[in-house]
């Protein structure tokens, strides 16, 4: 009785009812994983990997999908209903509205990280001059833009941009073959990879634990094809990002590539066509951008739809601005430079996200269970 | 009505105020001199800016008598100061990122160049895919050289450094400051192109430059080549020396070369068309063998040219012995010296991860075996008329 009263509210308070298809869910899983990680892991893997960094990501990506099945099967059991609603079902609505809530500052903060993350790098690299908080701002306000228009305009957006971005990206790696060695692998798989892979379980968490804010997706997507789109989606990440590792190896080295900062950025810029085709690293800049935009845009519709869901609310642009005070905030305040970044994340990343990501949902689901049995219990 | 007042206000985003670069605005960088004392510790850098306002155009006078480039000298106790201080000196905005070659002075090339290939890499618009040579003497006259033909030096180094690679074997291809850099951090040796001012009256004004008719006068010269290893310049090479490097290292290049063959003075053209380098174990010792076949043409022969199918097998076995045995020597030369010019620990640590460490741990890698195969094939003619 209870329970079907605050459903029937959810579903007639929710803004639109979008239908976004499995391949559109799909390449939003996969532009997800890609966005930040370009700039903040990879040299990271690389130093850590060695000539065999190219292996991390399948352990890593298999470990996403291990992660994402706790969530599919969470979503097994309130069919409809996205990751705001459904602690309230499960949990009744003070408790799980806390809950929400912690899911709203979760997604807060990783926009923080994803922003503070694009300001670093243009700061670093063609825009020393200007403040973050005007990339913050710019970014947000176009997400903000994008997101009020409904679920289905963000999802043909990523889908619209994502050939702009797939065939430039590996175009442009391509140019750059001319500085390939194969001597660069060896020797192959001599390194103590499997040591390595479990020593680095921060990148278990950035970016794979993180593809949970897709399942404020989840409700939309054309016949309840979540779960195997998203499972799609985080292998598809992962083969990415393995080939882009592949790529730099092959074409830096691994000592350049551990010691430059933006290695993918790097690579571009010393492609040199007969004296024709030189800088033309803007390329690799406005992809890289418009990946972070795509992961900005995934927690800003996370964010407000969580709001919407749990507040039921009316007016909607009080909200974006609070989001986007929210996120630029944190992306301001995130942390001081990015040495305390790199320590974080090799301490904690891991312990954090597995909080978000397989603590909740695994109450969640034993509560669920609890109740259905009390519930089965009942009607005998 | 929204959806207008959101477009217009995304546009004032896109102007992009604080970062504006205005082209009047910039110092164009072409080359950069980089010294430093060794005694004082002193830096120095060499910035050679395009002069805008001779224009290097193909026709007229270029620009009246104004020098097509300026070379600013700045010194100050850190390459990273230096960025600061130019401006004592500098009216407009320092643009780095399209430079084209790098002069490293000799002392400083002798000194170590960690800090000035790790200052240029750190920074993201430092473009480490140029090339980098080694001034021979001080730093300071090579900067402030006229080039003739070619107006601005950088392009003028940049152009005959890759007509050296391309029709000599006296240049390699991986002279650029990236390639310097990994092969340094893995422990490899390098060669750069050694840059001198030639002897003679140099032009101070490049109009003067213009009007000289020999050209060879205070010209720049790029010959013999600096042996770097472990971020330092630890030796020479001259011209003969760095075609037998080259090809011990696989570098394709043509290279025009006078044999002894029969007794006979005979110039050949080589090019090498096949380049392995493999390493085993033999007898408990690694064995490194670098195998490769050469090209060989009479293309520029003036002397002597094989009229028979049986002179044409006598030649190219003569020359491949010859060949062979001047690499040997070359290699015999290279390990008194300690340097590791043929990437012997190199190849025993990418081909024998196993048992390869451990020699190289327990002793030098002179103790490593190496063969050296030669295969000449005679396949270009330039007259079979007997000279």
């Amino acid at each position: 009785m209870f329970n079907s009263g605050v459903s029937g509210a959810f579903t007639s308070c929710e803004e639109g009812t979008g239908i976004i298809s499995r391949f559109q869910f799909f390449l939003l899983a996969v532009n997800f994983i890609l966005g930040t990680t370009l700039f903040v892991q990879i040299q990271i893997l690389i130093e850590q990997g060695k000539q065999d960094a190219w292996l991390m990501p399948w352990w890593a990506g298999a470990f996403g999908i291990a992660a994402s099945l706790v969530w599919i099967v969470l979503h097994r059991h309130y069919p409809g209903k996205s990751l705001a609603q459904i602690p309230i079902l499960a949990l009744g609505r003070p408790l799980g509205m806390a809950i929400s809530m912690l899911y709203f500052l979760h997604f807060c903060i990783l926009a923080g990280w994803v922003l503070r993350n694009l300001s670093d790098f243009l700061n670093g690299t063609i825009m020393p001059q200007t403040p973050g908080v005007v990339f913050y701002v710019m970014f947000l306000f176009v997400a903000a833009f994008t997101v009020a228009q409904g679920v289905e305009t963000v999802a043909r957006l990523n889908q619209f941009v994502t050939p702009f971005l797939f065939f430039p990206f590996w175009f442009v790696l391509l140019l750059a073959s001319k500085d390939w060695s194969w001597d660069r692998f060896q020797p192959a798989l001599h390194t103590d990879i499997w040591g390595t892979i479990l020593h680095n379980h921060s990148f278990l968490g950035f970016p794979f634990m993180e593809t949970l804010t897709l399942m404020m997706f989840f409700p939309h997507i054309q016949k309840d094809g979540a779960g195997r789109s998203l499972i799609l989606g985080i292998a598809a990440g992962a083969v990415s990002l393995s080939l882009i590792l592949y790529m730099l190896i092959g074409l830096l080295g691994v000592e350049r590539a551990s010691k430059l900062t933006y290695p993918v950025y790097t690579v571009v810029q010393e492609v040199s066509l007969g004296e024709v085709v030189e800088n033309i690293h803007s390329i690799i800049s406005v992809v890289l951008l418009i990946l972070i935009f795509i992961k900005t845009l995934v927690l800003v519709y996370g964010a407000h739809a969580l709001l919407n869901q749990v507040f039921r609310t009316e007016t909607n642009w009080p909200f974006y601005l609070a989001i986007s005070v929210l996120m630029a905030a944190s992306a301001e305040s995130i942390y001081v430079n990015p040495i305390q970044n790199n320590e974080w994340s090799s301490h904690y990343t891991f312990v954090y996200d597995t909080f978000f990501a397989l603590v909740i949902p695994g109450v969640l689901l034993a509560a669920t269970r609890v109740k259905n049995a009390v519930q089965k219990g009942r009607k005998r | 009505m929204g959806t207008s007042i959101a477009s217009v206000l995304m546009s004032f985003f896109l102007t992009a105020c604080w970062d504006k670069i205005e082209m009047n605005e910039l110092a164009l960088v072409s080359m950069v001199g980089m010294d430093s004392d060794p005694d004082t510790g002193q830096k120095t850098i060499y910035y050679q800016v395009v002069n805008p306002a001779s224009s290097v155009s193909a026709k007229g006078s270029p620009g009246g008598d104004q020098a097509p480039v300026y070379t600013y000298e700045i010194s100050g106790p850190s390459f990273g100061e230096i960025r600061s201080l130019a401006y004592e000196v500098l009216p407009r905005k320092l643009f780095v990122a399209h430079y084209k070659a790098i002069v490293v002075s000799q002392r400083a090339a002798e000194q170590g160049m960690r800090d000035i290939i790790n200052f240029i890499e750190m920074q993201p618009n430092g473009r480490a895919s140029v090339p980098m040579l080694v001034a021979d003497g001080p730093l300071s006259p090579v900067m402030r050289t006229f080039t003739p033909l070619e107006r601005v030096p950088a392009d003028d180094v940049e152009s005959r450094l890759k007509l050296l690679t391309r029709e000599s074997l006296m240049v390699g291809k991986h002279i650029r400051l990236k390639d310097v850099d990994e092969r340094m951090q893995q422990s490899r040796a390098v060669v750069l192109p050694i840059i001198r001012e030639r002897l003679g009256n140099k032009p101070q004004d490049s109009g003067a430059r213009a009007s000289e008719i020999n050209a060879s006068i205070g010209n720049l010269q790029i010959e013999e080549g600096a042996v770097i290893q472990n971020y330092r310049m630890v030796g020479r090479l001259n011209d003969t020396d760095l075609i037998w490097y080259h090809l011990l290292v696989g570098d394709k290049g043509k290279q025009a070369k006078q044999f002894q063959v029969n007794g006979k003075r005979l110039t050949l053209e080589m090019e090498q068309v096949r380049f392995n380098r493999s390493a085993t174990c033999r007898n408990n010792r690694p064995l490194v063998s670098i195998r490769m076949d050469l090209e060989i043409s009479s293309r520029l022969a003036s002397d002597y040219v094989p009229q028979s199918w049986n002179e044409t097998a006598q030649l190219q076995k003569q020359v491949s012995q010859t060949i062979t045995q001047e690499l040997e020597d070359f290699y015999e030369k290279t390990k008194k010296k300690g340097w590791d010019l043929l990437e012997i620990r190199e190849t025993v640590r990418s081909h024998l991860p196993r048992s390869g460490p451990n020699f190289l741990a327990g002793g030098d890698w002179n103790d490593v075996d190496v063969s050296i195969g030669v295969n000449v094939q005679f396949r270009r003619i330039g007259s079979i008329h007997k000279l």
